[in-house]
């Protein structure tokens, strides 16, 4: 599903450390899960907020979850560079996480509901002066729930 | 500990100032306070002072315009419930009894507001807007508990005629069903009028010792309870900030220390960002089971003149929401209504003895606060 980039242009991850993307596999995000109580948390941290022990394992999250709930947004935050409307999401990963993202833009904005079956993307956000995309993972409908429409 | 009561009150009207500045906010908010209160300047011995957007020490600088006395002023920052934040250092202060007479300030400018260009993930999100979370919660909300946006649109109804007859509110014009749902969208399910707006506006509260208050007022009223809590942790509330958790635990902990329940509220201020969080809000401060929450707006019960007013100054919706001000602003109402001097027409709760005042901000901070005469 990641969309290849354009012959000569880089991806620059919105962020470091937030996902890795896999040739084979596609994208994961890096979660840690704490080696005392098992919780797992997104973004990574030392110390687990739960428990608070030191000492948190490396975890990667993905490539399903379920729609947790979710918005169309018609009126962008300051900042916001993508068109309009668009679909947030809370996505809860079967490691009891939940993570927010947009939906990739293809998505039909109203095919969503809470429960849906959803899969990480990469796609590109923007791009930087030389032309290079800045990319973020964002939720795709899986092809299982796009088949059940 | 301390027994602690409210003073005097003072509060400038909330609204759009572009040609105002803060300073000019705040020396109104003050001056009316200790007016009420009777004491001039020079007795107040110490400051909380808050603001989301200056920051800083504005405090200081607001202040200046009262009078450079030299004592104490805390800055304060919050999210939106910096101004309740201030109000419980303050009280920290008098309860514990390094001070006998303090003020807490809440104050905002939030038209003419510049912001920096967004970072990281934030050129993927755009900045945070609780509005968006809002939506998120409601729409979750509306599942679990099976209602429908028609019935949560009723809380933008009734704030809104609430605020008719008050001279401090931002909005006051009656809005009808109809309008409240086909005002533009911003987050489904949430339309304009079911989101509270950008506000300009200031609100203090002089406090002082039970004891010292016997010589400037026969009519205190009492802080029974100043609570503030932070998150703690729950994995289903990582994207919410907590909204939901920290204001159940403000508001039982306020009780607790009061010794008092939901059920001898006379009236609730409390922080409806949105309709959702309204509805949200009425399960969260024990005013009803989990659940039954839209049944309480449906019915008609947190109306003016229904068994459990909310918001009757118009709330956060239709007083509007200077952030850094709105707790204080909650308190100059529960003060007026306690009082029995509620401004504008037929918005005076009958007999009212008790009241709370409850914020949250996502990410940050809950407080509550019991007022009881």
């Amino acid at each position: 599903m990641t969309s290849a980039p354009a012959r000569g242009k880089k991806q620059i991850p919105i962020e470091e450390g937030l996902f890795i993307s896999l040739p084979q596999e596609g994208v994961r995000l890096c979660a840690s899960t704490c080696r005392w109580c098992g919780e797992t948390v997104f973004p990574k941290r030392d110390v687990c907020p739960h428990c608070f022990a030191p000492g948190m394992e490396e975890a990667l999250l993905g490539p399903k979850g379920r729609i947790y709930t979710y918005t169309v947004v018609w009126q962008a935050p300051v900042g916001f560079l993508g068109p309009l409307p668009y679909a947030l999401a809370v996505v809860e990963f079967p490691q009891r996480v939940l993570v927010t993202s947009l939906m990739a833009q293809d998505t039909p904005l109203d095919s969503l509901r809470i429960g849906q079956e959803v899969e990480l993307a990469l796609e590109k956000v923007t791009e930087n002066e030389v032309g290079d995309e800045i990319v973020a993972y964002m939720f795709r409908p899986t092809l299982q729930e796009v088949r059940n429409l | 500990m301390r027994e602690v009561v409210i003073l005097g009150v003072g509060m400038h009207p909330i609204g759009k100032f572009p040609h105002k500045s803060p300073g000019q906010l705040c020396y109104t908010a003050v001056d009316q306070a200790l007016r009420d209160a009777g004491i001039p300047w020079r007795k107040v011995e110490l400051a909380y002072s808050g603001s989301v957007r200056l920051g800083g020490t504005s405090g200081q600088e607001v202040l200046s315009m009262v009078g450079m006395s030299g004592i104490p002023i805390m800055n304060i920052q919050n999210d939106c419930a910096t101004g309740a934040s201030a109000l419980n250092g303050a009280y920290i202060a008098v309860a514990a009894g390094l001070v006998d007479i303090a003020l807490a300030l809440g104050y905002e400018k939030m038209t003419g507001d510049g912001a920096p260009p967004p970072k990281g993930m934030e050129r993927l999100f755009g900045r945070n807007v609780d509005i968006i979370t809002l939506a998120l919660l409601g729409k979750r909300h509306m599942y679990e508990f099976g209602y429908t946006v028609e019935q949560m649109a009723l809380v933008s109804v009734k704030n809104h005629r609430h605020a008719v007859s008050n001279p401090k509110a931002q909005y006051r014009r009656e809005v009808t069903l109809e309008e409240v749902l086909n005002s533009r969208m911003i987050a489904e399910p949430l339309t304009l009028l079911q989101c509270c707006p950008q506000s300009d506006g200031a609100a203090a509260a002089i406090i002082c010792s039970a004891t010292k208050a016997r010589r400037f007022t026969s009519q205190p009223v009492k802080i029974s309870a100043s609570v503030v809590v932070s998150q703690a942790y729950n994995y289903l509330e990582t994207f919410s900030g907590g909204i939901d958790s920290m204001s159940r635990r403000a508001a039982q902990e306020a009780y607790q220390r009061a010794g008092l329940g939901p059920q001898d509220l006379d009236l609730v201020e409390l922080h409806d960002a949105t309709t959702s969080a309204e509805i949200m809000h009425y399960e969260n401060l024990g005013l009803c089971p989990p659940g039954e929450g839209v049944h309480l707006i449906v019915q008609g019960k947190t109306f003016i003149g229904g068994t459990m007013p909310v918001n009757p100054s118009g709330g956060l919706l239709a007083l509007g929401h200077p952030l850094g001000a709105t707790g204080l602003a909650q308190v100059y109402e529960v003060t007026r209504q306690l009082r029995g001097q509620a401004e504008g027409s037929e918005r005076q709760i009958n007999n009212a003895r008790v009241g709370l005042a409850h914020t949250v901000g996502t990410g940050g901070a809950a407080a509550s606060h019991i007022l009881t005469r």
